[in-house]
C-alpha cells in the first residue's frame, strides 16, 4: 500500500510470553507526520508494542502494519522504512562515533556519496561534529543517547520508533533532543515511549496510554484530561426519581447521585462537553425541580494520566465498557 | 545480501578490537607454539614413527585447542543477552536471518582462519633455529590444515547454534565445549561386537578419525561430506531458530 496515509495500523494485537500477556487487543492507528507520545507505568507494554513496530518481535494475534506492509508477511519492506531507538541504546563502545554511523548506514542500504552526504548531515544536525573521531566508549551518556539517534535518522525513516529517548539526559540534553526530534517529525512519523508528562502538551499531537497491556486512551493530553472533567450539581428530589430522569438523557457516563440530608440529591456527573450543564437545566426546568450549586472541577493531564493507570482495567476505558 | 559485508567487517572489529581478540589470539599463539617446540626437541632427541605434522595434529592439545576455540569465538555471537545489546539493533534493520547468522558465521570462521595461519610459519622458525625441515611432509601439511580448516568449519557452526539457544554468552560456550568434547570422543565410545553399524556411522561422523586421515596426507571425500553437511545443517537450523526467535 505504497503512499498510504495511514503509517502504523494495529488492530486487535495481543503479544504473549511464557509467563504473562504484555499487550491485549491493542487497536490504533497514526497518520503521516503525527508525532505521538507513548504512556504508561512500568511494564504496561510500551517497550513489547515498539519491539513490535520494529520488527523484533511478532504479535501473537491481530494485524500489524507498517508503513503499509502487514508485518507478518512484507517485515522486511517495513524494517526499511523504520528507525528504531531501543531503551538500552545499544552502540558498539569500540567504534568511532562516524565508523558507527557507517556501518548502522550500510545496514539500511547506504553506500557510497550517498552514505557521506547522509553522514555528513547527520552529524552536523545532531551536534556531533566535535566527537565524530571520537570512540564511543568515551562519550557521555548524553552524547550516546544522541549518536543512537542520529543512527535512527541516518537513513531518513518514515517512521521513527524511540524507547524512552529522554531518559537520563539532563535539561539542556533534554531540550536540545526535542529541538531535534521537532525537525526530523517535519518529515517522519514518530511514536516515542516516555515517563515525562510534562511537557507533552506542546511536544505531541496526541498521547497513547497504555495500561496492564491495554489501551486505556489515545487523543490529544486536552481532550483525555478533559473527559476527566465532572460536573457537579443539586437538585430538589428524591435519588430514584433523578436515576429515572437521567436514563432518559443520552450520552451520560460515570454518574453519581448522592441523597443529601435537606432532601435533595447531589449529581456528579463525568465529561467534559459544554452542553451537559445545558441539558441538566433542560431536564431540572421540564420537571420544574429546583437546582443549585452547578459547578465545574477539571483535572490537569497529568491527574487524568494517573486516574487512567491506576483504575483497575475494566472500567479504565469507557469506550471498552460501553462495549461490554 | 548486500549488508553481508558489512556485518561480517562488524564481526571482525568486534573481534579486533575488543579486549577478547588479543587475548585469544596470545593465548592460541602461546598453546599451539609450545606444543610445536616441544614435538621438535622430542623429535630431535628421539626421531619417532611419522613426521612432525602428524605429532602436532595428534597430539591431545591440538584437540583441547580445537575444542575450545569455537565455542569462545562463537559464545558471543548469537546471545540473547549480550551485554551490547547489539541484536535488537540487527532484529530491527532490513536484514534477514540467514544474512546475520551467515555474517556472524563467516566472521567466527576468518578469525579462526587468522588464528590459525601463523602455525603455518613454524616450520619456517624451526628452520631459522637451526632445526631440520625435512622433518616435514608439506603433502601432509596441506592436508593436516585443510581438516583443521573442515573440522573447524562444523564447529564453529555448533558453536554459532549453541550461542542462539543460550540466554547467556559463558552458557553458550560450556555448552558448545561439552558437546564438542562429546563429538571428538565419539570413536571412543566402546561398543559391543554387534553394533557394527552405529559403529561405522560414529566412525564417519569422528573428527579424530578424520584427522587421523589428513594429517598424514590422505583427504577422504567421506570426511569432507561429512563436515560440510553438517554446517550446513547446522547453519539452516541456526538461521530458521533465529528467525523464530521473533514469535517466543
Amino acid at each position: 500500500m505504497p503512499g498510504t496515509d495511514i503509517l502504523l495500523d494495529l488492530d486487535q494485537v495481543t503479544r504473549s510470553f511464557a509467563r504473562c500477556e504484555a499487550l491485549r487487543g491493542v487497536s490504533f492507528q497514526i497518520r503521516r507526520g503525527e508525532v505521538v507520545a507513548l504512556l504508561g507505568p512500568n511494564g504496561s507494554g510500551k517497550t513489547t508494542l515498539l519491539r513490535i513496530l520494529a520488527g523484533v518481535l511478532t504479535a501473537t494475534s491481530g494485524r500489524v502494519r507498517v508503513g503499509g506492509c502487514n508485518m507478518a508477511t512484507r517485515s522486511l519492506e517495513a524494517r526499511r522504512q523504520t528507525g528504531y531507538l531501543p531503551e538500552s541504546n545499544p552502540l558498539c563502545p569500540e567504534l568511532r562515533v562516524t565508523e558507527y554511523l557507517k556501518w548502522r548506514g550500510q545496514l539500511h542500504g547506504l553506500r557510497g556519496k550517498q552514505l557521506a552526504a547522509r553522514l555528513r548531515e547527520t552529524i552536523e544536525r545532531g551536534g556531533l561534529a566535535d566527537v565524530s573521531g571520537q570512540l564511543i566508549s568515551n562519550l557521555s551518556h548524553g552524547f550516546r543517547q544522541r549518536v543512537g539517534l542520529a543512527a535512527c535518522l541516518l537513513h531518513e525513516p518514515a517512521i521513527l520508533l524511540l524507547d524512552e529517548p529522554f531518559a537520563g539526559l539532563d535539561p539542556a540534553q533534554v531540550v536540545a533532543t526535542r529541538q531535534w526530534l521537532a525537525k526530523a517529525g517535519e518529515t517522519s512519523t514518530i511514536l516515542y515511549s516516555t515517563h515525562m508528562l510534562a511537557d507533552l502538551e506542546t511536544d505531541c499531537r496526541r498521547a497513547l496510554i497504555l495500561n496492564a497491556g491495554r489501551l486505556v486512551a489515545f487523543d490529544t493530553p486536552q481532550r483525555i484530561a478533559g473527559s476527566f472533567t465532572r460536573w457537579h450539581a443539586e437538585l430538589q428530589t428524591d435519588e430514584p426519581t433523578l436515576a429515572a430522569a437521567l436514563e432518559t438523557m443520552p450520552g451520560l457516563t460515570d454518574t453519581r447521585l448522592k441523597p443529601l440530608e435537606d432532601g435533595w440529591t447531589a449529581i456528579s456527573i463525568r465529561g467534559g462537553s459544554q452542553d451537559l450543564p445545558a441539558a441538566l437545566e433542560e431536564c431540572a426546568r421540564s420537571r420544574q425541580w429546583p437546582l443549585r450549586h452547578m459547578r465545574q472541577t477539571t483535572r490537569s493531564f497529568a491527574e487524568a494520566y494517573m486516574r487512567l493507570t491506576t483504575l483497575p482495567p475494566l472500567v479504565r476505558n469507557p469506550a471498552q465498557r460501553s462495549k461490554s | 545480501m548486500k549488508t553481508l559485508f558489512p556485518l561480517w567487517k562488524r564481526e571482525l572489529q568486534a573481534f579486533y578490537l575488543t579486549a577478547l581478540g588479543p587475548l585469544i589470539t596470545v593465548f592460541f599463539l602461546i598453546a599451539t607454539g609450545t606444543t610445536y617446540w616441544v614435538l621438535a626437541s622430542r623429535y630431535a632427541q628421539q626421531p619417532m614413527g611419522g613426521d612432525l605434522t602428524h605429532a602436532f595434529f595428534g597430539s591431545p592439545v591440538f584437540w583441547l585447542i580445537l575444542v575450545t576455540l569455537a565455542p569462545l569465538l562463537t559464545m558471543r555471537s548469537l546471545a540473547e543477552q549480550d551485554p551490547q545489546g547489539a541484536m535488537e539493533t540487527l532484529m530491527s534493520a532490513p536484514v534477514t536471518a540467514t544474512e546475520v547468522v551467515l555474517a556472524k558465521y563467516a566472521g567466527a570462521f576468518t578469525v579462526y582462519i587468522l588464528l590459525w595461519a601463523p602455525t603455518a610459519t613454524y616450520p619456517f622458525w624451526l628452520w631459522l633455529c637451526g632445526g631440520q625441515v625435512t622433518m616435514m611432509d608439506w603433502g601432509a601439511v596441506i592436508t593436516g590444515y585443510l581438516g583443521v580448516a573442515l573440522i573447524g568449519a562444523s564447529f564453529l557452526a555448533l558453536g554459532l547454534f549453541c550461542s542462539l539457544l543460550a540466554r547467556r554468552q559463558l552458557v553458550a560456550a560450556m555448552a558448545g565445549l561439552v558437546l564438542l568434547s562429546l563429538w571428538v570422543s565419539l570413536d571412543a565410545i566402546p561398543l559391543s561386537a554387534h553394533a557394527q553399524g552405529l559403529k561405522s556411522t560414529l566412525a564417519y561422523l569422528s573428527p579424530r578419525l578424520h584427522m587421523a586421515d589428513f594429517r598424514v596426507g590422505v583427504m577422504d571425500s567421506r570426511a569432507m561430506v561429512a563436515h560440510v553437511g553438517l554446517t550446513v545443517f547446522l547453519l539452516f537450523s541456526t538461521a530458521q531458530t533465529l528467525e523464530a526467535r521473533r514469535w517466543r
